[in-house]
């Protein structure tokens, strides 16, 4: 009888247990803008292809697994001649085709003095999995400049997020 | 001529791609749009019409369901027909009333809503059921109230007609059915009661709309005609505001958050409750019921487009007498009128709660 | 042959163009009726999204600061700024003139409803924000702006 019941039990522990949540780090994405770029407000574009595809491989698990992704914490660095004295405020939303945008976080003032920056981030998520699980998710960087600019534009951002997950 | 084909399709094929390249934002970057101050219009320009709406004001509701309950209270009534003047009538029936409420259910629907016109329609009804206790032997309204109580169902259309930027004009109309009828024996539309107003007004700014115009209503209990003024207007911070239309109700708004505030004021209700057992087809014995509600009212979104609210005031009996109507026809006495009621009352003071949910537009 | 050929290059250029530039007439710069906006309408990841790049009062008049989203029901959010804020989000284009799916944002209340927009001519649009269903909303028209020549 026992060896009925063990297995049971122990797939009813597993079943029951509680998921796993591990900090993940994007790769550096790097957001475009298309110049000449005028001085107000602007939009900087960048696309994260499959973002949790190698994750997924590392862990050798399905997508199915994943029960929660909350974004922890954004960085963004503008890059030459881009600086952070052009940079007034950003606020930073994901996209993707299969699901909504996302405000995601927010710096406003963007501060002077430092070139990279931490951006606020939105306690209020939604649908963050479903953006995340997108084939390619935009990153999309509405940012008030206050000057002009005649050549391309580019900075760079790095996500930080939690992924909950049943393991 | 093979090669020609598929230059061909490769150039349309190549066309096809290019305009479904969706990750660019589709050349903005052309533009300079801190220079979006000096614009033209492609084609016609915009025409401004003044918003229905001012900022702040609490939620509009499309559709209500509350439950409204009085505290005890004691009611009299003069005989019925004794035509006594106001000054030496007598009561000959009396009741003390432990619970006076019901279910109260709303419904305002957008039939035509832009920024050219608002039109809506309407639903509403209230239900006051009485528990009565030490009915005096000789009772015959309030013995009717305890066992049937009263209902009013009406239906109400609202114009709002922009006039240009600043000035808009305001309709509403309504018709109600009120009585101690029930659903198996409905009161016949014959005695349908309307009101009616109609409005002038202007809206300066977002936070600031008034308006002046006339009305025929029944919120005094009987049928009367009195000059209403509109006055809504939010503080610059959003946090203070009036929401007034004298004289049916008049509140001062104190914001939390968007997702609640808190109104002080009060509401006079009213209408012409026709009583069957009093009544016949040459006569109708109706009830002017009219009672000013000082009261705050807190309100907080629940989820979504629900809200939720609760008011606890004071109900200040204004009118409770009867009238006999001849051939159910409805008169005018207004303020100085002369016509003696059929019958007098009076109600001392009670306390009342009403807790509600709202499916509102914010 | 020729003929075959005119005919082909017609057949792929009907076929491949037009529901796309049906779709990216609603971009460009439009401006609500109420004239205190003017709101940019681009394409991104194949949607359509409004951000307002233009305020007639930039700065809120209490504070006599650039307007900031102070009614985002999300505490978090209350500093971000309304210049360059997308109200429309998500439009997908449904044919016949028509962009549903979407959402509009109202910064006055902090409310974000259902919206659907027809393109009524090249340079007006009906945009209807409702609430659960179309009946229970109200349609604005915005007139299409471009910078002075």
């Amino acid at each position: 009888m026992l060896k009925y019941i063990l297995p049971i039990f122990v797939l009813f522990l597993f079943s029951c247990s509680s998921p796993v949540v591990e900090k993940v780090s994007s790769p550096e994405l790097v957001l475009e803008m298309e110049g000449p770029i005028y001085e107000g407000a602007n939009t900087a574009l960048g696309v994260w292809k499959n973002p949790l595809e190698a994750w997924l491989k590392s862990k050798n698990i399905d997508k199915e697994k994943i029960k929660n992704i909350k974004i922890i914490s954004v960085k963004f660095q503008p890059n030459s001649p881009l600086s952070e004295k052009d940079l007034q405020e950003i606020t930073l939303q994901l996209t993707a085709k299969s699901a909504d945008m996302q405000k995601i976080a927010f710096l406003n003032p963007y501060p002077a003095k430092s070139g990279s920056a931490d951006l606020k981030v939105a306690e209020e998520q939604n649908h963050i999995l479903e953006l995340f699980l997108s084939p390619e998710l935009t990153v999309v960087a509405d940012v008030n400049i206050n000057k002009d600019f005649e050549e391309n534009l580019s900075s760079k951002i790095i996500l930080e997020f939690e992924i909950s997950y049943q393991p | 001529m093979k090669h020609y084909f598929i230059l061909a399709f490769s150039a349309c094929f190549f066309l096809h791609t290019q305009a479904q390249d969706s990750t660019k934002t589709s050349k903005e970057e052309e533009e300079d749009y801190s220079q979006y101050g000096d614009v033209e219009y492609v084609g016609s320009e915009t025409k401004t019409y003044a918003n229905a709406k001012i900022n702040g004001l609490a939620p509009q509701r499309f559709a209500s369901i509350s439950w409204d309950a009085q505290g005890a209270h004691t009611l009299k009534f003069s005989d019925i027909g004794s035509y006594a003047p106001e000054s030496t009538w007598t009561a000959s029936e009396e009741g003390k009333v432990n619970y006076l409420g019901g279910l109260r259910l709303y419904a305002n629907i957008p039939v035509v809503s832009s920024n050219k016109l608002l039109w809506q329609l309407g639903f509403n009804y209230a239900a006051s059921n009485y528990q009565i206790t030490g009915i005096s032997p000789s009772s015959k309204i309030i013995s009717v109230l305890d066992e049937k109580g009263l209902k009013t169902t009406g239906l109400f259309s609202t114009l709002y007609k922009p006039l240009d930027a600043k000035q808009f004009i305001l309709v509403q109309a309504q018709a109600d059915v009120s009585g101690d009828y029930s659903l198996s024996n409905p009161q016949s539309l014959r005695y349908s009661r309307y009101s009616a107003a109609a409005l002038w007004g202007k809206r300066p700014h977002d936070r600031f709309q008034w308006g002046v115009g006339l009305s025929q209503t029944y919120r005094a209990g009987a049928l009367n005609y009195i000059p209403v003024i509109l006055y809504n207007k939010t503080s610059k911070s959003g946090k203070w505001g009036t929401e007034i239309l004298f004289p049916a109700r008049a509140h001062a708004r104190y914001r939390f958050s968007t997702n609640s505030l808190l109104l002080v004021g009060y509401e006079l209700e009213g209408n012409s409750y026709r009583l069957e057992d009093f009544s016949n087809s040459a006569n109708s014995f109706e009830l002017r019921r009219s009672e000013l509600r000082p009261r705050l009212e807190f309100q907080k979104k629940l989820t979504g487009f629900f809200w939720v609210s609760a008011q606890a005031g004071v109900r200040l009996n204004y009118s409770f007498d009867g009238d006999n109507l001849p051939n159910g026809k409805d008169f005018f006495r207004g303020f100085t009128g002369q016509q003696p009621f059929a019958a007098f009352s009076s109600m001392t003071p009670a306390p009342y709660l009403n807790f509600g949910i709202h499916f509102v537009s914010p | 042959m020729k003929k075959f050929f005119y005919f082909f290059t017609a057949f792929c250029l009907f076929a491949f163009a037009p529901q796309s530039n049906e779709a990216d007439k609603l971009i460009g710069v439009w401006e609500p009726s109420h004239g205190k906006a003017r709101v940019k309408i681009d394409k991104i990841a194949d949607k359509f999204y409004g951000k307002i790049v233009w305020l007639r009062e930039p700065n809120d008049p209490a504070s006599g600061l650039p307007k900031l989203d102070k009614n985002n029901p999300d505490e978090s959010m209350k500093k971000v700024p309304l210049k360059g804020y997308r109200i429309l989000k998500d439009f997908v284009y449904s044919g016949n003139k028509e962009w549903t799916e979407g959402t509009i944002y109202d910064p006055e209340n902090g409310s974000t409803y259902s919206c659907v927009i027809k393109l009524k001519d090249d340079n007006t649009l009906d945009i209807r924000g409702y609430v659960g269903i179309k009946t229970f909303g109200r349609t604005d028209i915005w007139k299409r702006v471009q910078l002075k020549k």
